[in-house]
């Protein structure tokens, strides 16, 4: 299947499915393996966050009586063991916990006495949002960047481009996040949040203000990382003989540029935008809490800082759950992406 | 590293490569920025460790409070009259053994788990592999931020919350060339001769991997360094009044309409801590693989 052919397909057709009963049926059992590994993989992350919780100094007794809990009679605490449930064999809540997380039950917030799972449904949206915003503007910048700099390696745009990543992956979000607030605040006397959170439905304007500057903030340190990773790939690709060929035959640099070398350089940077979405989720934490977002990120700093077990345990549990969806999602696009892995 | 695997004469070539790795690193323009920067952070560092700060971090100058940089505070002072650069400098201190005790703790356990899941393979391989995706799938700031509350404030256990984080990433980098390494032709050859088990891990597989070990370790530190001024920003390190450069920012970002120096000094020093380990990173990369040096 040749690159030309391949560009006129349709997403589909680019997975591989309907074209030929026993390709597709190849490609189904390709998908589902990995959807197993997928499924495999969550299992055992919610085994780990179990235990860590667990092997963790502290239980609820503790954390909602502090040191008074030494003060329990025998009875008293087996009767608070019974009540959280905690004086079972490990295994045993275990399979009870993740029973009823089955049936959509995470269990209830000691701090707010809301369900975990309205808490986290009243949440995500925004981390959501904030995700998808903060991708966006690192892809933009990283692959429009990094597409300028490998098309004149060495020239103006080039150290321009590089001295800016450098900047990004060097200076921490929360730098970013505290300058910016810092900036708006005292130069312009400007602070979107100021006014509590308004949902994209409720006062779109307002919102799109609310989640610009955090998206930003974390949008700079993903899209240094994708534009060294651009960069890098562009200029390796562009090495090669079939792109001296496009250019002999005349065709005009621009063209040369993201048809030949972009396309046959995304597969790398779809790796790094996949690796780049991990590090945004431990971003969230910081940057919501930064420019007071009521996310999942500044959902979970507040209930680890109170010891909310079941909280933090379900917003771990929905963070490695995105995260791991992202990685099937890229391993998917390698196939959208490169041609020869559907062969 | 493929040439070391072939070439029998492997130890008198390393013993000979190693002075000239140093100068390859300066002459990279990314390398001696970064040691540069990692010389000036260290030196204040050690200044500070040897009572040669301007003030005690922790002194408070009721009648000196929030002024701006001077030549009696080079960095102004803060809200309760502290020297800013006495604090930065302690600060740093702070940022570098916690780096340093969390790179060590990563870089043991991922370097043997990486040799061990790489050389003897099988069901040991297996469950380390298996182990190091399992916490690769939780996102490393997560981790540390779930291990660090659970174990409470204090720098050693954020050191122990970075390093768990960060080992699955050894265990990758070093398992794989491990691998590589066990069919190569000087280790076969020290099996064959009898050389005990620990002898060959140690002389002859460890010594292989130790360039990819040195690029990781100094990524790693800048990493670490980001993470715990993160943690420390957030409220999960060591308690005021202790000077971290995380929480100086968290504290100079209110105050910064009117004393901007509380924000922009102790950020900085964070950049620069992370900028110069991540630049001589680099550097060494290049250093030890000429190959992808000086690309157009």
């Amino acid at each position: 299947m040749s690159v030309e052919g391949a560009g006129a397909r349709s997403l589909a057709g680019r997975l591989g499915l309907g074209s030929g009963a026993g390709r597709a049926r190849a490609v189904a059992l390709r998908v589902a393996a990995r959807l197993a590994k997928a499924v495999i993989t969550l299992v055992g992350v919610a085994a780990v966050v179990f235990v860590v919780l667990r092997l963790l100094p502290g239980n609820q007794i503790t954390s909602s009586l502090g040191v008074n809990a030494g003060l329990l009679t025998k009875a008293q605490y087996a009767d608070l063991e019974r009540y959280y449930g905690i004086g079972k064999p490990l295994p045993e809540q275990f399979g009870q916990w993740a029973g009823d997380l089955l049936r959509g039950n995470m269990g209830v917030s000691e701090q707010s006495g809301r369900s975990v799972t309205s808490l986290i449904g009243s949440a995500l949206p925004v981390t959501v949002e904030l995700a998808v915003a903060a991708m966006l503007i690192g892809l933009v910048l990283g692959v429009g960047a990094g597409t300028a700099a490998a098309a004149a390696p060495g020239r103006l745009a080039d150290r321009c481009a590089r001295l800016a990543a450098l900047a990004g992956l060097g200076v921490p979000s929360f730098v970013i996040g505290s300058g910016l607030v810092a900036f708006l605040a005292s130069v312009f006397h400007y602070f979107p949040s100021s006014e509590g959170f308004a949902s994209l439905g409720s006062d779109p304007w307002l919102n799109i203000q609310q989640i610009f500057w955090p998206a930003l903030t974390l949008g700079l340190g993903i899209g240094a990382a994708i534009l060294r990773t651009a960069r890098g790939a562009m200029l390796d690709v562009a090495r090669q003989g079939y792109v001296r060929a496009a250019r002999g035959r005349g065709l005009r640099p621009g063209l040369v540029t993201v048809k030949h070398v972009l396309r046959n350089a995304l597969i790398p940077i779809v790796t790094m935008s996949g690796i780049q979405f991990g590090y945004l989720l431990g971003g969230t934490v910081v940057v919501e809490q930064i420019f007071v977002l009521p996310g999942l990120g500044r959902l979970l700093l507040m209930s680890v800082t109170e010891s909310d077990y079941a909280v933090s345990q379900g917003i771990t549990l929905v963070f490695a759950l995105g995260f791991i969806a992202v990685n099937l999602i890229t391993d998917l696009l390698y196939a959208v992406v490169d041609p020869r892995l559907r062969s | 590293m493929a040439g070391l695997a072939q070439a029998p004469t492997a130890a008198p070539a390393e013993t000979a490569g190693h002075p000239g790795l140093a100068r390859r690193l300066w002459r990279q323009p990314s390398g001696r920025a970064g040691l540069v920067i990692l010389a000036v952070m260290v030196l204040a560092g050690l200044a500070s460790l040897a009572g040669l700060a301007p003030d005690p971090p922790d002194a408070q100058h009721p009648l000196a409070t929030l002024r701006g940089p001077s030549a009696a505070h080079l960095f102004g002072t803060d809200q309760f009259g502290r020297d800013v650069l006495s604090r930065v400098m302690a600060g740093t201190v702070l940022s570098l053994q916690t780096a340093l005790l969390a790179v060590a703790i990563c870089a043991v356990a991922g370097t043997l788990g990486g040799v061990a899941a790489g050389y003897f393979g099988g069901a040991l391989s297996w469950v380390v592999t298996s182990v190091a995706d399992l916490i690769f799938a939780v996102p490393s700031v997560l981790l540390a931020l779930a291990i660090v509350s659970g174990l409470g404030p204090g720098w050693q256990n954020t050191a122990i919350a970075v390093g768990i984080s960060y080992t699955p990433i050894f265990i990758r980098v070093v398992r794989g060339p491990v691998l590589a390494l066990r069919q190569a032709d000087y280790v076969k050859a020290a099996r064959v001769l009898g050389f005990s088990r620990s002898r060959i891990l140690f002389r002859h597989v460890l010594p292989g991997v130790g360039g990819i070990l040195a690029v990781q370790v100094t990524l790693a530190l800048g990493w670490a360094v980001l993470i715990e001024a993160s943690l420390d920003f957030l409220g999960l390190g060591p308690p005021p009044p202790a000077a971290t450069l995380g929480l100086m920012v968290s504290e100079g970002t209110n105050i910064a309409g009117i004393a901007w120096w509380n924000l922009a000094f102790p950020a900085l020093a964070v950049v620069l801590l992370v900028l110069g380990f991540t630049l001589t990173g680099d550097g060494l990369r290049d250093a030890l693989d000429p190959s992808a040096a000086g690309r157009p």
